[in-house]
């Protein structure tokens, strides 16, 4: 019965610190800094890249 | 000299070009790569807008960057090249038709998104955190059930304390932060107690688990923090997001002054870098942006907002205005004080004072903590002593016990009762266009048993309309026509009712008297008693304008400040309430008792000044009475920071507006009722989630007492509080119709 778990259960918890700092990630880069406008976006038509010239 | 002379010479000094877009060039930053600008962009609210703006802006080949973020309406633009590039910049998006107002993103308090991303960091933490170690006790729980080996609990629980504790030491942080802050100055709020529960929590789970024992609180610990931070989070979404909005507010009117430099030129500085002996151009319509002495131009000034006069004062070269007043005409001002000395900054010192004398809020969550946190800590000492000494357990046993009546009693759910209220009756009193600044506003305004009004701008429309019209429709048509000459406030209400009026070819302004133009047969004048040859009536000179014509009598037009319409049923709703009004204003008497005799209100008081009206402020609070304070003015602002709770509108000074607690949408006296019954509701439903934690909390702590406490059972006993209190808070966004009787 241990067998198994020895290495589940630190995928498990593994997977969810993964999930974490991918969080953090976006956090960090200001992806939830405006909320309304990424909403509204999306519905932009627009297929160039935003990309600094 | 002539109005028309004095445009004349100031169009002359303003080069034509800088007319519609003016010097923003004193607002751009350097940046890594060229210049950068940060604009306020009024009226951009949807998907259209972004695109049509930042399109136009990309398709400038000096422009890199353009971005508008829609939460905070802020557009940052970054060019490479030329400086003044700034004003063709703002130019393009003004001619797309929105408002713009460049500002320093260095003087915004940039606290807010520190602590917003720290406390999303710590809620993320705290739930991945309660999550799988939820995960990991389910097992345990399941297992102690059935036959789980010793050892695969023991790891099981091991891995859970491996990822509660530095989970617990990052997302704790904000609770313990407030609660060492609290006891350092020898006060307790709610932190006190929550942060003593989580570290109780974990520390007994940590012994327990060494000494391989049954309880082991890990889950509770994780899922504590994650419910605290939920409130936490939502709380500070809603007071950043009103804040927000009143911050657009008070920077889409922070104009900048127009200073006309030595050489000529006109650049656009904030009101801040102005220094006495400069020379500020206020264009018509624009409110003059320091206090100063009139250098050149005659006008018409309308000091509602700063003095509560309802009728505007003509200003000559020489005579003193006052920052925050609208200009009429083209004026020329020199400076005569720094901000910091100016007529608002004084009133900034006394709403300063009043904040002070009245003190930091208390809220209902801290004052339940007082209660609470002596209560439950004298329970558990009593259970300490009791298991040890009268029911012979060990210490250590009757410790555990009465550290599991602490955690039982932990204000998880009272944690939640307050914030979720206040998040829920907030967002919906914020679709109806009013805002409310803090969560304990809704509080104080339930508590309210005095309202007092400001008169101008607040129960009147704060701009003269005409009254009294003479019966003679071609009479009407000429003054319309007059009228077109002036933009004295009387003259606008004149052309109002007659819009296609055309211009007289020669008609003169004559500042501070009226009108005059040639007309078949001599010369007609529109304007002040004197200036048209006629006695003024009994009514005083000062609220009516007269029109002569060659070969008729002169007749009159009497103007007056109107109530609001909504103005009577706000009162006979107030009053129904059992409330009755004072009135506070800064106009004269004469006038005051005018309004008051048609809104029935007993105690009215005239000729106020800003400091007049924060005595009568404090008079009340001696009292013992808790007033709501209405107002609009830059001459109300200390009033409303000294009130109990307070209110402003949208069209009010910004002065009025950072002082007030509420801010309600502009021109709606009316909005007051619904957020008053808004801010009743809302504390009926704190009361009753502060009585259903409690209940919870009551019925456990016997089992906790006697030592029957499980964790799986501690575990229950928390979700269900917080799920019964946070639907329980959902019912707070619907108001329910007047009771009419």
């Amino acid at each position: 019965m241990m067998g198994p778990l020895i290495f589940l259960v630190p995928i498990a918890l593994g997977l969810g610190a993964l999930g974490l700092l991918a969080f953090g990630w976006t956090l960090r880069s200001g992806q939830y800094d405006d909320l309304d406008g990424a909403a509204q976006r999306i519905l932009l038509d627009d297929d160039r890249p935003e990309t600094r010239r | 000299m002539s109005a028309a002379d004095t445009l004349g010479q100031l169009e002359s000094i303003v080069p034509a070009a800088s007319q519609s877009a003016r010097s923003v060039a004193g607002f751009v930053q350097a940046g890594a790569d060229g210049w950068r600008l940060h604009m306020l962009v009024d009226g951009a609210h949807c998907a259209a807008c972004i695109a049509t703006i930042e399109t136009r802006l990309r398709r400038d080949p000096d422009v890199i960057e353009a971005r508008l973020n829609l939460t905070l309406r802020r557009l940052t633009v970054a060019w490479r090249g030329d400086r003044e590039t700034a004003n063709r910049i703002a130019g393009m998006v003004e001619a797309l038709g929105y408002g713009v107002a460049p500002f320093d993103p260095q003087h915004l308090v940039r606290v807010d998104d520190q602590t917003g991303r720290e406390l999303l960091r710590a809620m993320a933490i705290a739930g991945f955190a309660s999550s799988n170690v939820m995960m990991l006790s389910l097992a345990v729980w399941a297992g102690q059930a059935q036959d789980m080996p010793h050892g695969t609990q023991m790891l099981f629980q091991w891995l859970a304390a491996l990822v509660t504790l530095p989970a617990v030491a990052v997302a704790g942080k904000p609770f313990f932060r407030s609660a060492l802050q609290a006891v350092r100055a020898r006060r307790t709020n709610i932190d006190v107690p929550i942060a003593l529960g989580i570290l109780l929590t974990t520390s007994i789970s940590v012994i327990e688990l060494a000494r391989q024992g049954r309880d082991v609180y890990f889950d509770s610990a994780a899922a504590l923090l994650f419910v605290l931070l939920v409130g936490r989070y939502l709380d500070f979404r809603v007071r950043a997001r009103t804040r927000g909005a009143v911050e657009r507010l008070l920077m889409l009117k922070a104009h900048g002054a127009a200073v006309v430099q030595p050489d000529g030129r006109i650049e656009v500085l904030t009101a801040e870098a102005v220094t006495p002996g400069m020379i500020v151009l206020v264009r018509a319509g624009e409110r003059v942006p320091v206090d100063g002495h009139v250098d050149h131009g005659c006008a018409d000034l309308e000091v509602s907002i700063v003095t509560g006069e309802s009728l505007p004062r003509a200003v000559r070269p020489g005579d003193a205005v006052l920052a925050g007043s609208i200009s009429s005409g083209i004026l020329r001002v020199r400076a005569t004080s720094a901000v910091e000395d100016s007529h608002l900054a004084e009133v900034v010192r006394l709403v300063e004072q009043a904040e002070l004398q009245r003190g930091p809020a208390v809220t209902v969550a801290d004052r339940v903590a007082r209660i609470w946190t002596p209560v439950i800590h004298g329970i558990a000492l009593l259970t300490l002593l009791g298991w040890w000494l009268l029911a012979d357990a060990t210490f250590a046993t009757a410790l555990l016990h009465a550290v599991s009546v602490l955690i039982i009693a932990c204000p998880c759910a009272i944690g939640l009762a307050v914030p979720a209220v206040q998040v829920v009756a907030i967002g919906a009193l914020l679709k109806r266009g009013i805002l409310v600044r803090s969560g304990d506003a809704l509080e104080r305004l339930a508590a309210v048993d005095h309202v007092a009004f400001d008169k101008t701008g607040t129960l009147t429309e704060g701009r003269p309309r005409i009254v009294e019209w003479p019966d003679d429709p071609a009479a009407i048509r000429l003054a319309a026509s007059l009228a077109t000459a002036s933009n004295h406030p009387a003259a606008q209400a004149i052309l109002a009712a007659d819009p296609s009026a055309a211009m007289i070819e020669g008609a003169v302004e004559h500042a501070g008297l009226g009108v005059s133009a040639p007309i078949a047969g001599g010369e007609a004048r529109l304007g002040r008693a004197a200036f048209c040859g006629v006695a003024a009536s009994s009514a005083g000179s000062d609220s009516e304008i007269w029109l002569s014509r060659p070969g008729h009598e002169p007749l009159r037009f009497g103007f007056r400040d109107p109530l609001r319409r909504d103005a009577e049923t706000t009162f006979s709703s107030l009053g129904r309430q059992g409330f009755e009004p004072s009135l506070l204003s800064g106009d004269r008497q004469s006038v005051v008792n005018d309004i008051a005799a048609k809104l029935k209100i007993a105690d009215a008081r005239g000729e106020l000044l800003p400091a007049g009206k924060l005595a009568a402020l404090h008079a009340w609070r001696a009292e013992g009475r808790k007033v709501l304070m209405l107002g609009d003015g830059l001459n109300d602002a200390p009033g409303l920071a000294a009130a109990y709770v307070s209110a402003s509108f949208t069209h009010g000074a910004p002065a009025s507006q950072s002082a007030a607690d509420i801010v309600l949408p502009s021109d709606r006296l009316g909005a007051i009722v619904p957020a008053w019954r808004m801010g009743r509701r809302a504390t009926a439903i704190i009361h009753q989630n502060l009585v259903l934690a409690a209940l919870y909390n009551i019925a456990l702590i016997p089992i906790a007492v006697l030592g029957l406490v499980t964790p799986l059972g501690a575990a229950i006993a928390m979700a269900a509080s917080s799920l019964t209190v946070t639907l329980n808070a959902l019912r707070a966004g619907r108001l329910p119709a007047e009771a009419t009787s």
